[in-house]
């Protein structure tokens, strides 16, 4: 498989296209979700990650396999969509807390309509939405760190180079970006394991 | 440390990003701090949240649309762009500039044709444009991968450090335990002590000696020590160990460099089978996962008779302790292999599962029933499901955790 891959990113170079859609094939999955889980919708996310492997085929030539391919291919989809989000931030983007227009008036979204509904909190696909959610309300700062070090599974020292930042800085902003997640998610009591029972682990 | 201090570190704490001092001051904190005990679960609980959430499959013309694009692309800049990947970036850069200076200087005085100039500075603009554009990206990729194997050697001199104090420690280190269960559960975690933590273990003296070595603490029992004594003996030997460490820091890396050139890369990865008898297997799961989730390791399963989980291998003598406090444990099996080997097993599974997906998804594009459909898609999720599982396992494993099964037993 490692050898096939190599293969297949040789004959990219070389400008054979189908070589390059098998590529596509292989990663799309773990592509497309990150960009899902930066832009939080699924237009963004096609669109964005489209262009992250349109980006990738250009640059393939750059890719000289000091990280796996996957890594890189993470790398491109990240830059794509912090672009973006930093893009958007600056004009308008649809707010979660903007009204609904519909036939009979505005309605607000009430997101916090969740806790109204802890009989479905379980299954995975409710609490999934949740968890999106929740990442969607977050800063781009604290939405890129935690999705480079929870989604794409990046080291601490992996994500200061990336970011340009010191490791110091990462550790605080990741462990501010995992408390305001929680945060968030707090709301939602029935998420968290409550009566934290557990006695003291020994000795004392 | 006071919880301020401590709740700015435990995310940290929990990716095992804080030298070992630091470590065992939190756990110790912990041992004694209900409120970041609870403040430490509740981020594991939220990490693990995000772990959780699955892959996502893009629209079904994702990757056709992709395509399309490309293949409209490349007409646009074969002329440079194949040129370039051999010429290198400057050439590149010289060539534009050179068809600037001709064009704007040479061509357009000479000639009274504007349209042909045009056009010319502005392949030339937007070849430089392109050059300029792509590198940042491609720079700030080459940090990011260069720095990988360092990485790895800074993880290694540390992990090669413990290994010198833990072998040290086994020698020296008279205590023992009475009882049969309880020695048992000792005798893995001075294995554990032994092997685990090191991330980089010689083969031969370590791991061929393990049998021999536990073997050999048992006889030095002399009764006192239980095994919820252990993590203080733990905690005094690691004092211990923080003060040779330099000079065994300079042994170590010199007869390694002697001994095992070709064995640099080995570490270990555990794997523990423990039976639990309690009284309320329920609860004590419960608690189980709670634990694990202060300790910065993770729960990969969870069924009525068996739980299996994550443990960082620097903390698993508080998760046994904690374990026997739930009821009689037993070590029932452990087993140990080369990190390299594990991982290699689990990525041909993930591969293989991987296969098999691709296969089902493609037969799930074809015609079928509804009742078809519906089995294929069962089948599919378990597919992706065993595929999560494996992923996780390898990421547990390749981050230095051990993976301990408890098997819930009636009383």
């Amino acid at each position: 498989m490692e050898l096939h891959e190599s293969e297949l990113i040789l004959q990219c170079k070389n400008g054979n296209v189908e070589a390059f859609e098998q590529l596509v094939l292989k990663y799309q999955r773990q592509i497309y979700t990150v960009a899902y889980r930066f832009m939080g919708n699924h237009e963004d996310a096609s669109d964005l990650a489209q262009e992250a492997f349109i980006r990738a085929y250009k640059s393939i030539d750059r890719f000289r396999g000091e990280s796996s391919l996957k890594t890189w291919l993470y790398h491109i989809v990240s830059n794509v969509c912090r672009d973006e989000l930093r893009k958007r931030k600056k004009g308008q983007s649809l707010s979660l807390d903007a009204p609904v227009s519909t036939e009979e008036g505005e309605i607000s979204r009430q997101t916090e309509d969740w806790t109204y509904a802890p009989e479905h909190i379980y299954e995975s696909k409710e609490t999934q939405y949740y968890i999106q959610e929740a990442l969607n309300k977050l800063t781009p700062d604290y939405k890129e760190v935690l999705i480079l070090r929870e989604i794409e599974g990046l080291s601490y020292e992996e994500i200061a180079n990336y970011l340009g930042l010191s490791l110091g800085t990462i550790k605080s902003r990741l462990n501010r970006a995992r408390k305001a997640m929680r945060d968030i998610l707090i709301t939602q009591r029935e998420l968290f394991v409550e009566d934290y029972r557990l006695k003291q682990v020994k000795g004392g | 440390m006071d919880c301020h201090e401590v709740s700015e570190l435990l995310s940290a704490y929990i990716d095992g990003e804080l030298d070992p001092v630091e470590s065992r001051k939190i756990t110790s904190h912990l041992s004694v701090c209900v409120h970041c005990r609870q403040e430490l679960s509740e981020l594991q609980q939220t990490i693990q949240f995000l772990h959780e959430l699955p892959d996502l499959t893009p629209p079904t013309d994702f990757c056709l649309r992709v395509m399309n694009k490309i293949k409209a692309e490349p007409k646009k800049r074969p002329w440079y762009a194949f040129k370039a990947k051999q010429w290198f970036s400057l050439g590149a850069v010289a060539a534009a500039l050179l068809l600037f200076v001709v064009s704007a200087n040479v061509i357009s005085p000479l000639n009274n044709l504007p349209m042909v100039t045009e056009t010319k500075t502005d392949m030339a603009a937007e070849s430089l444009l392109k050059s300029e554009e792509r590198k940042p990206e491609t720079e700030s990729l080459q940090i990011l991968a260069d720095k990988e194997p360092s990485d790895q050697k800074d993880e290694q001199l540390e992990g090669t450090e413990q290994s010198q104090t833990n072998e040290e420690k086994v020698i020296n280190d008279p205590t023992a335990a009475t009882d049969l269960k309880e020695l048992e559960i000792r005798s893995s975690l001075e294995q554990k002590n032994k092997l685990s933590s090191p991330k980089n273990q010689l083969l031969d003296t370590n791991m061929a000696s393990e049998a021999d070595m536990i073997e050999s603490k048992s006889q030095d029992s002399n009764g006192t020590n239980t095994i919820s004594g252990l993590p203080h003996d733990y905690n005094s030997n690691g004092d211990k160990n923080l003060k040779n460490r330099g000079t065994n820091y300079r042994d170590r890396k010199e007869s390694q460099v002697a001994v095992t050139q070709d064995e640099e890369e080995v570490s270990t990865a555990f794997d523990y089978n423990i039976s639990l008898c309690s009284e309320d297997s329920e609860q004590a799961s419960e608690e189980i996962c709670q634990l694990v989730y202060s300790l910065g390791g993770n729960v990969l399963s969870d069924s009525s008779d068996l739980l299996e989980i994550a443990v960082p291998t620097e903390r698993l003598d508080v998760a046994f302790a904690a374990l026997k406090d739930q009821g009689n444990a037993k070590v029932r099996q452990v087993s140990s292999q080369d990190v390299n080997q594990t991982i290699k097993y689990l990525q041909q599974l993930q591969e293989s599962l991987q296969l098999k997906i691709k296969g089902l998804e493609r037969k799930m594009a074809g015609e079928l029933s509804e009742e078809e459909m519906a089995e294929l898609e069962a089948k599919l999720n378990r597919y992706y499901s065993d595929l999560k599982m494996t992923q996780m396992r390898l990421k547990f494993i390749a981050n230095g955790n051990a993976i301990v099964k408890i098997f819930f037993e009636q009383r």
